[in-house]
């Protein structure tokens, strides 16, 4: 097929077609490995030798290192949470609450996020009881409520929500709540 | 070149003798391959189309978890299987101046292999399944995958064997690779103890069977989509471009350092789950080891395109070429990246995978069989390809088709990656699990665009091709095998003679005279001077053992220590076997396919803990035959979910998703409720794992079904309680799915986990 035609001398790639490898017409030229493939693959082979030695001495973290960075981090978020984290929630501030827009429409968001699937989108029930004003048999104080988001009762099914939201959210969907 | 010539009978002038290359096995393929690209890439779509429109799992048999299987052997079994045979049915008779071996076992390779998969096609809508990714196909099936995968290399062994030309080119050197270990990996991972006709559980359990899994998945991805894929490189491109390949030398070092580092890489599936740390690692470094015997593909590829780029532009076939080349060059840089772990830890488990695979899939695969049977047809059918300007558009809708999908993946793994990590400033999580499905939604609608244009576009090269095919006809009375004219070999008799020293040491034993050792190694240096790798190619059984010997050293080291050393799986005392209810729990969320959706894998990262409770250990997943830890979450991981909701939520749950979550993706599974709780087999079951080596009692063996009908009594009449709508389902599925559920991560508890 295409005959060889050496290059200039100066070309990595001579293009010399090699003798004798014929293959249904098929040739193949007697050029180098491109050396800038070679090295970046030596530089492969001496980065996996380097990493698996670093990992041994502790110089890069493995998983437990990792995780423990992790819960550091979060560790440190919590504990500079300011005021939201620093809120007590009592029966007064949540009377407060029900006052302030701003949280109340936290709490609506907070609600349709992690309420509404069990409880219904306008509280009207479901896998959990109800909590719109004419459907609701519970008689629990505002402060009680709160208790059973925070808490949870674990014999009905109700998750306790400490671990996943702060106490102003959870205060405030609390007051959303009391507002169906 | 050899003369290659129609029809009937010549007379060979003297040296030379005739050779019929059989071409109608390559004509079947070639249909195969594309019929069955058109159905895998039409149940893609199908599939993609349920992520977005949950009412588009038509019934319990078309639903997601049983339909992405299908779609995924579809696409690499069916379609790619197809094009690799063609390739190598056409290439290797051409390359080794041979007619394959035997046309019976041509017959039976290709008849075997289109009923392997439509066998595929109807059991795994029916929910028979291993579970294991591309190993789904249930032992029956897996049994008739080995025959005829043997037949295949029985069919091309032999070939070799009768060859006339003598030394093996590259092609074939990665077709060897191939054939030898997509056998040793199918077999490996497909050994199980049947419980039925179509229901088995996989000899490993837990962290071993994900290792082997793994090992087998990757590879599977190496020696079925890279390796043919670069043989077939190999013989189509300089025969389309009509140049010689670049490097001979790069072709030598790139094969093997590719078929010996490879079969390492498996691990890097498996990141930050319970798999030892040291096996990762291994996975790892392997991988970005991977990366330039990867690429010394692509540049003896695009190298040998120098001076031919006009073809390029002018040539559809070269089209296909340059860019499917590209795409691998992409993907296989990509892959190196992903398996570096803190990379991984942000792409495992969100659609940043799925945007990888389809760049390779539908870039280096489809782009490559495509060129290739754009070449082929007409040289097959003896006719003009119908219309280049239907070839080029072809080319251009696939092109915008792979990019949108991608782009959309990307972007959709991308971001739920980083919303499943998010902390607000209070250090809680930013985000619930669905808030960062909603997410990327729209996504995903640019994602059945993207893909719908690839289907199109296939669709359009399908119509192409019956139009050249109806033009043949028109053309040629029948297409006779063509008859080339090849050189009569002498190297098997004589080739010693050829060359001097090697004849003088014949000579004087023969002549009962002692060779001496100037003679001796004159001979040796004779041999090889052409380099020992020239002589390699030309001993097909010794190339073949080396072959394989490459490929065994790496999966040895990799899974043999694991699974025999002791300490790798730290045992959990509280860890027990599951009851024989939740044991068919476990099989219906098998058979639905839950796996496919769910991960049952909490990896140790802090957003993960927060999310799911404590990162899963390895010696939760003793009993686990098979695990299921799952590659996606396209739902929230279910490792911990027992105990989480009570049993109402869950029927509620599978009754009607949207009722319990909002915004859900997940099909609701009415049927669970109506159909008949099958207990007659559990029995078997219960002695299957017993054999395993899952401490069950021979009293609970024998009483399974009794056992498990009492505990379904107590469910159902715990749920009868939570709701009166669900009372008296003691004998429905739906029960033994609820007490799996309750059941998963609550043998250790929070506190007790061995960190």
């Amino acid at each position: 097929m295409s005959e060889s035609k050496p290059k200039d001398q100066g070309s990595p790639y001579p293009d010399v077609v090699i003798q004798g490898h014929d293959y249904d017409g098929i040739q193949e030229y007697d050029n180098p490995m491109p050396a800038w493939w070679l090295w970046i693959f030596y530089a492969t082979i001496a980065w996996s030798v380097f990493y698996v030695a670093a990992l041994g001495m502790g110089w890069i973290d493995d998983y437990e290192a990792q995780l423990e960075r992790g819960e550091l981090y979060v560790a440190e978020l919590r504990a500079s949470g300011g005021e939201a984290m620093a809120v007590e929630v009592t029966e007064d501030y949540l009377a407060g609450l029900l006052e302030d827009q701003d949280q109340l429409s936290s709490g609506e968001r907070t609600y349709a996020t992690r309420c509404a699937s069990c409880h219904g989108m306008e509280g009207e029930g479901g896998i959990g009881p109800a909590f719109k004003a004419d459907l609701r048999e519970s008689e629990r104080t505002t402060i009680e409520l709160y208790e059973v988001v925070r808490d949870g009762i674990p014999a009905g099914g109700m998750p306790a929500h400490e671990p996943m939201m702060s106490a102003q959210d959870m205060a405030a969907v609390t007051a959303f709540i009391e507002t169906l | 070149m050899t003369d290659v010539r129609d029809g009937s009978a010549t007379t060979a002038p003297p040296g030379m003798e005739e050779v019929r290359y059989d071409d109608k096995t390559v004509r079947l393929f070639v249909l195969a391959t594309l019929l069955w690209g058109i159905v895998g890439m039409l149940v893609g779509v199908v599939i993609a189309l349920q992520l977005v429109w949950p009412a588009a799992n038509l019934g319990e048999y078309l639903t997601f978890g049983r339909l992405r299987p299908v779609h995924t052997n579809a696409v690499i079994f069916a379609f790619a299987g197809n094009a690799i045979f063609a390739a190598v049915y056409y290439s290797t008779q051409r390359l080794v101046k041979a007619r394959m071996a035997s046309d019976l076992l041509s017959k039976l390779h290709f008849w075997g292999w289109q009923g392997i998969i439509a066998a595929a096609a109807i059991t795994l809508p029916l929910g028979m399944t291993q579970t294991k990714e591309y190993a789904e196909l249930e032992w029956p099936i897996a049994l008739a995958i080995a025959v005829v995968w043997v037949i295949f290399a029985i069919n091309f062994f032999w070939t070799l064997k009768i060859r006339r030309e003598k030394h093996l080119y590259v092609a074939l050197w990665f077709y060897i690779a191939t054939i030898v270990t997509v056998a040793i990996l199918h077999i490996v991972n497909n050994l199980v103890i049947p419980v039925g006709l179509f229901k088995s559980y996989s000899i490993y359990a837990g962290v071993h069977d994900a290792m082997i899994q793994w090992w087998y998945g990757h590879n599977a991805v190496a020696f079925v989509l890279t390796t043919p894929f670069l043989g077939l490189m190999y013989y189509f491109l300089p025969k389309a471009a009509n140049r010689p390949i670049f490097s001979y030398k790069l072709s030598i070092a790139h094969f093997w350092s590719l078929v010996f580092i490879y079969i390492w890489a498996g691990p890097h599936h498996l990141h930050y789950t319970s798999l030892p740390e040291w096996a990762s690692t291994m996975g790892m470094v392997f991988s970005v080891m991977l990366w330039m015997p990867s690429w010394g593909g692509m540049i003896n590829g695009l190298f040998t395109l120098r001076g031919a780029w006009d073809k390029v532009r002018r040539d559809p076939v070269l089209k296909f070429f340059v860019v499917g080349i590209t795409f691998y060059g992409m993907a296989t840089f990509e892959g190196p990246m992903m398996s570096i772990k803190i990379v991984n830890s942000l792409s495992h488990f969100t659609d940043w995978t799925i945007a990888h695979v389809h760049s390779a899939a539908l870039g280096w695969n489809g782009f490559m069989t495509f060129g290739m049977i754009y070449w082929l047809v007409p040289r097959l059918w003896k006719t003009k390809l119908w219309s280049t300007k239907l070839a080029n558009a072809h080319f251009w809708l696939a092109m915008i088709g792979i990019l949108l999908y991608i782009v959309a993946m990307y972007s959709a793994g991308i971001t739920q990656g980083l919303m499943w990590r998010a902390f607000d400033e209070e250090g809680r999580l930013m985000y619930t699990f669905m808030e960062t499905v909603t997410a990327i939604m729209p996504m995903y609608w640019v994602r059945v665009v993207g893909g719908s244009i690839y289907l199109i576009s296939v669709l359009v090269a399908a119509y192409n091709i019956y139009q050249t095919i109806r033009q043949s006809r028109r053309e040629n009375d029948d297409l006779p095998d063509p008859v080339a004219l090849v050189p009569i070999p002498t190297w098997r008799d004589d080739d010693r003679a050829e060359d001097g020293t090697v004849a003088t040491v014949e000579k004087k034993k023969h002549d009962g005279g002692q060779a001496n050792i100037d003679d001796i190694l004159f001979a040796i240096q004779d041999k090889i001077k052409h380099g020992v790798h020239r002589l390699l190619e030309g001993w097909a059984l010794v190339f073949t053992i080396l072959t394989t010997i490459a490929v065994l050293i790496g999966s040895v080291i990799s899974i043999v220590p694991l699974l025999t050393m002791p300490g790798q799986v730290p045992e959990i005392e509280s860890v027990q076997p599951y009851t024989p209810l939740e044991l068919e729990g476990r099989d219906i969320y098998i058979a639905e396919g839950c796996h496919v959706c769910h991960s049952q894998m909490v990896r140790p990262m802090v957003d993960e803990i927060e999310r799911y409770g404590e990162y899963s250990k390895p010696g939760e997943d003793v009993y686990e035959y098979p695990f299921l830890w799952g590659s996606k979450r396209t739902g929230p991981d279910l490792a911990r979910v027992g105990g989480k909701y009570n049993h109402e939520w869950h029927a509620q749950h599978f009754l009607d998703p949207e009722l319990t979550s909002p915004g859900t993706i997940m099909p609701a599974y009415p049927w669970l409720f109506e159909k008949e709780l099958d207990l007659s087999r559990t029995s078997r079951k219960l002695a299957a794992m017993q054999t395993l080596g899952v401490p069950y009692t021979d009293e609970e063996v024998e009483n399974a079904a009794e056992l498990a009908q009492a505990q379904a009594a107590q469910v159902a009449q715990e749920l009868g309680i939570q709701n009166a709508d669900f009372a008296g389902l003691d004998n429905k599925q739906v029960i033994a799915l609820i007490a799996y559920m309750q059941r998963l991560g609550i043998d250790i508890q929070q506190d007790q986990g061995d960190r």
